[in-house]
């Protein structure tokens, strides 16, 4: 199972996009790295808040009237649409008023200001009976919100990103596309029998807490939402990305990170969303299209939840095992 | 289930009743026939007891046949609630929560997934918890 291994990376969409190649030469690692590129730029195009003229920023601009976009913008939303219902609401994108009333209004590169949190003011999200008023016409190649609603695509659309570029190099012996965590992996392991694949510890960055091992030989997709990323000082204290779309603010601290695996990365984005969500309510083991989670509570313990399965095991390792050296 | 049960407690005081209500009331002992000049002492004896003897064959056919009907009702009944669907539970069960410690290398869960890429052999995914994690080939992180 063992090939010649070669990595490549390059930054987009606000991280870094890894690509590994299992059994391929320097020419189609790179070829793939100049593919990446191309792929992440389009998809900037298309999904990014922060890039004046997306498709994007053009349908939240336009709200209340109808917007042409194309096929691949037409088939997220589609999938967003879908899964707030599915979700019971805990996944809805259109939080972005709210994410920008917490001060989350430009890019981390530019840094953020100093907004005040206040739950009278905090702005709600469309919730379900909104995006049932989202059109998407596939014919004339259009989109419409609701007057008034606005969307972030942010994680989703990197996870719908990591699929796509897979999805081009699934003829190699054996890959990875990581686009800032948001991994798909497949076929042959650069070394040994499985892939392996580290789940890292919030309370330790850069550390893992858990490991999983994929045979044989192994293909899956998997996310990771956490609260200890994208995090900025706020009048009334830390605030982070990761919006209850019910009351419009940061997610309260109850769940530190979710990991979760389903067969793309896509869904895999969606379920670590809505698990937050689910884990501040307690309203766990509902998976939302997971196959399987990794929950990181606040207190340091974590809950293994599966598909299918109506038992979560709960346990408390010993962080001091994984801290790094 | 609480309905069938229901069903089933008044099915069988209904049957219970059955032969209550339908059961031919025993004739009441008619008077002695006076003795016909003919007939003799023995005679008599003879007739009450061949009457005697039919009452007690039709007593003993009536039981039986309403223990049979009352067994075929109660196998149907068996045969009903054991192919009838689960019952919905008002209320959700409460998520069972195992609280365990990780061990030294303890898988805490495997899962199979089949589907991927439209893929026909599972991957199975292991969760592990390593005394000491080996390096891994990718990180899942939040970013």
């Amino acid at each position: 199972m063992t090939g010649q291994t070669r990595r490549g990376s390059f930054p987009a969409m606000s991280t870094t996009v890894e690509i590994t190649g299992v059994g391929v030469s320097d020419r189609e690692i790179a070829r793939a790295l100049d593919l990446g590129r191309r792929l992440a730029d389009a998809w900037e195009d298309r999904f990014s808040r922060f890039r004046p003229g997306s498709q994007l920023c053009r349908l939240n601009a336009a709200a209340g009237e109808s917007v042409r976009v194309d096929g691949l913008f037409l088939d997220l939303l589609e999938r967003v649409k879908g899964a707030v219902p599915r979700t019971a609401g805990r996944f809805d994108p259109s939080i972005l008023p709210a994410l920008e009333a917490a001060g989350y209004d430009r890019s981390f590169a530019e840094g953020l200001g100093t907004a005040r949190l206040a739950a009278a003011d905090a702005p709600h999200a469309a919730g379900i009976a909104g995006w049932a008023r989202v059109r998407i016409d596939r014919q004339r190649s259009e989109a419409r919100l609701p007057a008034g609603m606005r969307i972030d695509l942010g994680g989703v659309a990197k996870g719908a990103f990591a699929d796509l570029l897979a999805a081009e190099l699934r003829g190699w012996p054996g890959g990875c596309v990581d686009a800032g965590g948001d991994l798909r992996a497949w076929g042959a392991p650069p070394d040994g029998e499985r892939w392996v694949i580290g789940l890292e510890d919030p309370f330790h960055p850069g550390a893992d807490q858990l490991v999983a091992e994929l045979s044989p030989p192994g293909r899956a997709a998997m996310a990771t939402s956490a609260t200890h990323r994208r995090r900025w000082r706020t009048g009334e204290g830390m605030a982070h990305h990761l919006i209850d779309p019910r009351t419009g603010l940061p997610l309260p601290d109850i769940a530190r990170a979710v990991t979760a695996f389903a067969p793309d990365v896509t869904s895999a984005e969606i379920a670590t969303k809505a698990l937050m969500v689910a884990a501040a309510d307690g309203a766990l083991p509902e998976t939302f299209g997971a196959t399987l989670a990794v929950v990181t509570y606040a207190d340091g313990k974590i809950a293994v939840i599966h598909e299918g399965s109506s038992d979560v095991d709960l346990f408390a390792p010993d962080r001091a095992l994984y801290r790094p050296a | 289930m609480t309905t069938t049960i229901t069903t089933t407690t008044t099915m069988e005081i209904t049957m219970t009743d059955v032969p209550n209500t339908t059961a031919a009331p025993r004739p009441a002992p008619s008077p002695s026939p006076p003795p016909a000049y003919w007939s003799s002492a023995a005679v008599s004896e003879a007739r009450a007891a061949r009457i005697g003897q039919m009452r007690a064959r039709e007593a003993k056919a009536r039981r039986a046949l309403f223990a049979g009907c009352l067994g075929g009702f109660v196998a149907l009944l068996g045969l009903v609630a054991a192919t009838a669907p689960p019952a919905r539970s008002a209320a959700p069960a409460p998520t069972p929560v195992r609280e365990v410690v990780a061990g030294s290398g303890r898988v805490v869960a495997e899962v199979p997934v089949t589907g991927l890429d439209g893929a026909g052999v599972p991957t199975i995914i292991r969760i592990v918890a390593p005394d000491q994690p080996p390096p891994p080939h990718v990180r899942t992180r939040a970013s």
